[in-house]
Parts: C-alpha cells; structure tokens; sequence
C-alpha cells in the first residue's frame, strides 16, 4: 500500500535530497518526510465501540445523522456546519434512475467543464423495494482517469453514498471526475437511485 | 454545436446544505428541496463515534479489532471535517486511502453497505479490521502543512 510521504529527511523510500533539475531547466526543492516505514506505524486512533443486545437505528433530522434507541438520542453526527457553495462556475445535476436487475449503467457526466470534469460534491441514495429483503446493496465503481480507467475502483452502497472534495475553477482540482463513475445493481430487483453532483 | 451555457453569477450564499430533514440548495432567496431523508433508517447492532484533530502534514488509520463483525466489515461511516476558518475552497481537502487507492475528502463523506460476499470475486465491503497482519482499515492524510483539520467520524455495523 502506498504511504503517505511528506516533508523532509532520506532514507526508506529510495530518495534522497532535493532532486535535480530536469531537462526545463527548472529548479526546485523537494524534501519528504517518512511519516511510517510501514501500515502498522501508523498512528490508529482508538473508538470505544458499543455493542448492545437491542439494536440502535440511525436516523436523520434536525441536520444530523442520528443514533436513537426508543425515545433517546444516544449519538449524533451534526452536518449543520456543511455547506457546499455554488459559484459563478458552478453547475448541479439531479438525477434518478431506475436500475434494472443484474445490470450497470454510467450516470450522465453532465457539464463541469469548467472544473475539468471535476465535482466536489456527490450525494447518492438509492432506494431499494421491500421484496429486496436484505439484499440492499449495489456497487460504485470508480476511474479517476474517466470510465475506460483499467484501476477502476470498485466499492459497495447501501442506502447513501456522499462524497466531497477541493475543485478549482479551469483546473483539475482534489475532488471526482464526473465521467469516472458507474452503478451496478447486482439484486434481482429494481433499484432507484437519486444522484446530486456539484462543481 | 451548442455552446457552453454562461454561468450566473452566483449570491455567496447559494448552495447545498442540511435542513431538518432534507439535503436542500439554497439559491437567492429560494431554500428547494433537493432529498428528504426523513424517511431513512438504518438498524445497528453497535456502533461508535469520535473526534481527532489531524495536524498538518499527518496521518491516522481508522482500524480496529472490535470495530467491525467478526471479519472487520462495518456497514455505515460517516466523516464530517471541520477545517479552520479562512480556509480556501481549493485547500478544503483530505486523502483517504482504502484498499490501495487514494481518494479526496472534503467536508463531507458517507459510505455505507454491509459486506457482500461473492463466490466469483472478492469479498466486497467496508473492512476496518486490525491486528495479526491489516488486511482494512482507512487511512486518512492532512496533506496541508499549515492547517489543522478536525474529523468527526461516526462507524456502525
């Protein structure tokens, strides 16, 4: 797996000092910093994890993803600070679509040119019939270089997917090609799947 | 062909966020609708929830040997990063790391869906398992050396 290196020192990775201008002529200076020679090295940060012999329901209101057993909230996950911004470049798309059994489809990219195809912000829920039972999965799949990327990512969905990164107007930015993406229904029922995407 | 649409101008208050019950797009003076929600639920049998600040230029594994069912898979993670005020639209950014693949994170990430076990392909899921060699977890990176960035992250199974 690769690991996240930053800032300063040798050694581990094979490189060593700042690297030498290429063929532009340009200089610069590049030092990297072994933040752990392996997974295991990396700090992990402990959860207090409670199991309970009834089970918990999350839910959402009052802007918060929410953990309530009978009448009481027992955790919450507060998104009232979120705020994704529309600018002067930005466009949205709202689609839904009805994926049929056993299949796959690439949702329309739609126009983010200005953000090189980029979007910062997804929010996806699909809706599953009850004949589903517990079969309520689908899968995303995912190619940063667009939808004939061969290191296709490939995850699994329940009833949300939201995701969220920096676009930067006329350029590429942190964030998601737009045309990277497709959903797989892989149930033998129908699915809806409801899809905002923003630059 | 068709010509690229001429954006709006836009008013600094025009965008997405969470109201009650509903993801909404506020634009002008116009809050629509854009998903309720009211209607979700999701049954857990446990589930946890904590904060970290993560400083510039550092990392954390989200691992742990209890956190998932008995392979490590959970079934609903949920990030909220708080990054500190004036931080530019173009810096508010995160990298997770699962499986071997980097992504971005802004302000907001849900990933959810229970394990999937498939006779012709690998196990598909979220595994946050940990101990006797990782085979999960999700590494999240600070790759921003001049800001601290706070994560608030709520896992179930």
């Amino acid at each position: 797996m690769a690991l996240p290196i930053i800032n300063g020192g040798t050694g581990g990775t094979g490189i060593t000092g700042p690297i030498p201008p290429g063929a532009s002529g340009a200089e610069f200076e590049t030092t990297y910093t072994i933040v752990a020679h392996t997974i295991q090295d990396i700090e992990r940060i402990q959860l207090t994890f409670c199991d309970f012999n009834e089970s918990r329901r999350i839910r959402f209101f009052q802007e918060a993803f929410n953990v309530v057993w009978k009448q009481d909230t027992e955790e919450s996950l507060d998104l009232k600070s979120f705020f994704h911004p529309l600018q002067d470049f930005s466009g949205f798309q709202n689609q839904t679509f009805a994926i049929q059994p056993l299949s796959y489809f690439y949702f329309d990219p739609g126009y983010f040119a200005e953000t090189n195809d980029q979007i910062g912000f997804l929010f996806a829920r699909a809706y599953y019939l009850p004949e589903a039972g517990e079969y309520k999965e689908m899968y995303w799949s995912y190619g940063p270089d667009g939808k004939e990327d061969p290191d296709c990512q490939n995850y699994v969905m329940g009833d949300f997917l939201s995701l969220s990164g920096a676009i930067k107007e006329g350029a590429t930015g942190n964030a998601w090609n737009s045309k990277g993406f497709y959903f797989t229904n892989p149930t033998e029922y129908v699915v809806k799947l409801k899809i905002i995407t923003a630059n | 062909m068709a010509t690229a649409p001429k954006p709006c101008p836009r008013d600094a208050n025009d965008g997405f966020l969470f109201d009650r019950d509903a993801l909404v797009l506020e634009e002008g003076e116009k809050s629509i609708e854009m998903m309720d929600l009211s209607d979700y639920f999701a049954d857990v049998s446990s589930y946890a929830k904590t904060r970290y600040k993560l400083k510039g230029g550092s990392s954390f594994i989200l691992a742990q040997s209890d956190m998932g069912d008995a392979d490590g898979y959970v079934s609903f993670i949920a990030f909220k990063t708080i990054f500190p005020e004036g931080t530019t639209t173009v810096n508010k950014y995160l990298n997770w790391t699962y499986n071997s693949n980097t992504n971005p994170m802004g302000e907001i990430m849900i990933l959810t869906g229970k394990r999937v076990d498939s006779e012709v392909e690998d196990t598909i899921g979220w595994n946050l398992s940990y101990g006797g060699g990782i085979t999960g977890g999700i590494i999240i990176e600070n790759p921003h050396t001049d800001l601290v960035a706070e994560i608030e992250i709520l896992i179930a199974r």
